[in-house]
């Protein structure tokens, strides 16, 4: 990846990841996990802000000054998961509009980064289709190629 | 121990470093001692309800 990007930890059974976000509101502990759900190999990409006792707030706005960083960084942790686990999918939905806009906003902008030897899919009016810049989604789905 | 075995030595532990992780990303054994927080757990249950419903692509 050519864009700057946070380094970061990760757990053994490679599900949970964390790194610090370093910003004008100083720095911040960001966790994400993987959480399986009811299908197998497919999990749900979970994002928070870690306060000290180490409470996950998934809703908190930031507003650190480095959204674009903290976007490549989840981006490379997401490449990390699925290089990890080969037949594994993630779903990715951000739970506000503003945070799903971004998210389709980045990955727009970076599809040809992100398409190499995965496959990206929106849900679109009711259905499952790849992703496509003009049409919006609210959910994601990433997976290696099959 | 001649300089041959030194340099052999070395460079097992360079690999053993380069192995347990690399530059950006690096294994905390700690991590994996948190529980799942309760809004990741949530959500996906969501994700759960809209799966169940629309499936998964093709």
């Amino acid at each position: 990846m050519k864009y700057k990007f946070y380094p970061f930890t990760v757990s053994p059974d490679f599900k949970t990841f964390e790194f610090i976000s370093k910003g004008k509101n100083g720095m911040i502990l960001k966790r994400v996990g993987f959480i399986s759900t009811d299908r197998p190999y497919v999990f749900n990409l979970g994002l928070g802000d870690v306060d000290e006792s180490g409470n996950v707030f998934d809703t908190t706005i930031t507003n650190n000054g480095d959204t674009h960083k903290v976007l490549n960084t989840i981006h490379m942790i997401v490449l990390e998961f699925l290089r990890h686990g080969k037949l594994n999918s993630v779903i990715i939905q951000g739970n506000t509009l503003s945070r799903k806009r971004l998210f389709k906003i980045y990955i727009s902008a970076n599809l040809s980064q992100i398409t190499g030897d995965l496959e990206i899919f929106g849900f679109n009016k009711g259905v499952w289709e790849k992703f496509e810049r003009k049409n919006e989604y609210y959910i994601f789905l990433i997976r290696k190629k099959k | 121990m001649n300089r041959n075995k030194k340099n052999q030595a070395k460079n097992k532990n360079i690999i053993k470093k380069r192995s347990a992780g690399s530059k950006h990303m690096s294994v905390d054994a700690g991590l994996d001692k948190n529980v799942i927080p309760e809004v990741f757990i949530k959500k996906t249950r969501k994700v759960n309800t809209f799966l169940n419903k629309h499936g998964l692509p093709a």
